[in-house]
């Protein structure tokens, strides 16, 4: 909802019969983005940009202020997409969500979907895919590449699994391991994201998760349950560690009263 | 919660530095951290002198 841009973003006349329209709204930090997706969608007669939005400020005002069956939604416009995700969809729970992205990993694509997006698109999709997507994500279809499809099936096995036989709650995946590996030899979430090839944001989301599972609030208590529960050495992700052979390295502790 | 030989009253500040050993986190050399904190509770446990402290400060040093 960029001053220099209406709000009503093709700025027609709206037809006489809207609710026979797809009706959607554009979020996205690039200008060029949005200009482009509407000279797309300029092209089909039922489908219809009735907002943008360059922040996520502008698209929770747009989701609330304009009746909207779709969002086109980039995962750049805030550093927390998922949670914005579920703020949007707080604000119209029949919106149908989509999500651009030009980096995902199966733990965010899963993220995503547990929060209600019903598509993933790559910033790259072609104009001709971007309309089907939006069109099978109105009639009520999911959108995903072979690779999102895939992740949620091992996601469903995971759980599956889990809920046949039971794991131990500290059971972490291969990628959570090497990041918890990453924290306890002192980097910083940027150099880990370096590292990984991900974002400081997908390292965050990780790290949340592995607190979760393994009971600990900040990075400290993180390398200390490593030193304790030796889930570092030798380590073989997916196998339960030894947890009764604590190796406490005593530490040294100066004083210095007031 | 440590044990400590010396005396310390709750409030008094203190400095502490861990040292995590390499090979227990698969690390090239040692990582230290180091921080401080406040001494909140004292106490014997077991006989032996035992300090509660909560960490204010701390920072992963690596070599």
């Amino acid at each position: 909802m960029s001053p220099k841009e209406p709000v009503n973003g093709s700025g027609a006349v709206p037809p006489a019969d809207e609710k026979a329209l797809l009706r959607l709204i554009v979020a996205d930090t690039q200008a060029i983005f949005r200009v482009g997706v509407r000279k797309v969608l300029a092209l089909e007669d039922d489908v219809r940009v009735v907002a943008q939005a360059e922040n996520l400020g502008q698209t929770i005002a747009a989701v609330a202020k304009f009746p909207a069956d779709v969002l086109l939604f980039e995962s750049r416009i805030t550093s927390n997409p998922a949670e914005a995700v579920s703020e949007v969809i707080k604000k119209n729970p029949d919106i149908r969500v989509i999500v651009i992205t030009g980096d995902v990993d199966e733990m965010t694509t899963v993220d995503y979907l547990r929060r209600g997006v019903k598509g993933i698109i790559n910033r790259a999709i072609s104009p001709d895919l971007l309309v089907r997507c939006i069109r099978k994500v109105h009639g009520g279809e999911m959108w995903l590449d072979n690779q999102g499809v895939n992740w949620v099936i091992e996601a469903y096995k995971s759980q599956a699994t889990m809920l046949t036989s039971p794991r131990p709650k500290n059971r972490l995946t291969d990628k959570e391991m090497l990041i918890v590996s990453c924290v306890a030899q002192g980097m910083k979430n940027k150099d880990i994201a370096a590292e990984i090839g991900t974002t400081e944001q997908v390292v965050k989301n990780y790290l949340r998760r592995v607190y979760d599972k393994l009971g600990v609030s900040d990075r400290l208590e993180l390398a200390l349950y490593c030193v304790h529960h030796r889930l570092l050495e030798n380590a073989t992700p997916q196998q339960e560690k030894p947890s009764d052979q604590p190796n406490v390295h005593t530490p040294p502790i100066s004083t210095r009263p007031n | 919660m440590f044990h400590i030989d010396a005396d310390m009253t709750v409030g008094s500040n203190i400095e502490f530095s861990i040292s995590i050993p390499a090979d227990v986190i698969g690390a090239p050399a040692d990582v230290m951290v180091n921080g401080e904190g406040r001494v909140v509770r004292c106490g014997l446990d077991d006989g032996r002198k035992s300090v509660a402290a909560v960490i204010d400060e701390y920072r992963f040093e690596r070599a």
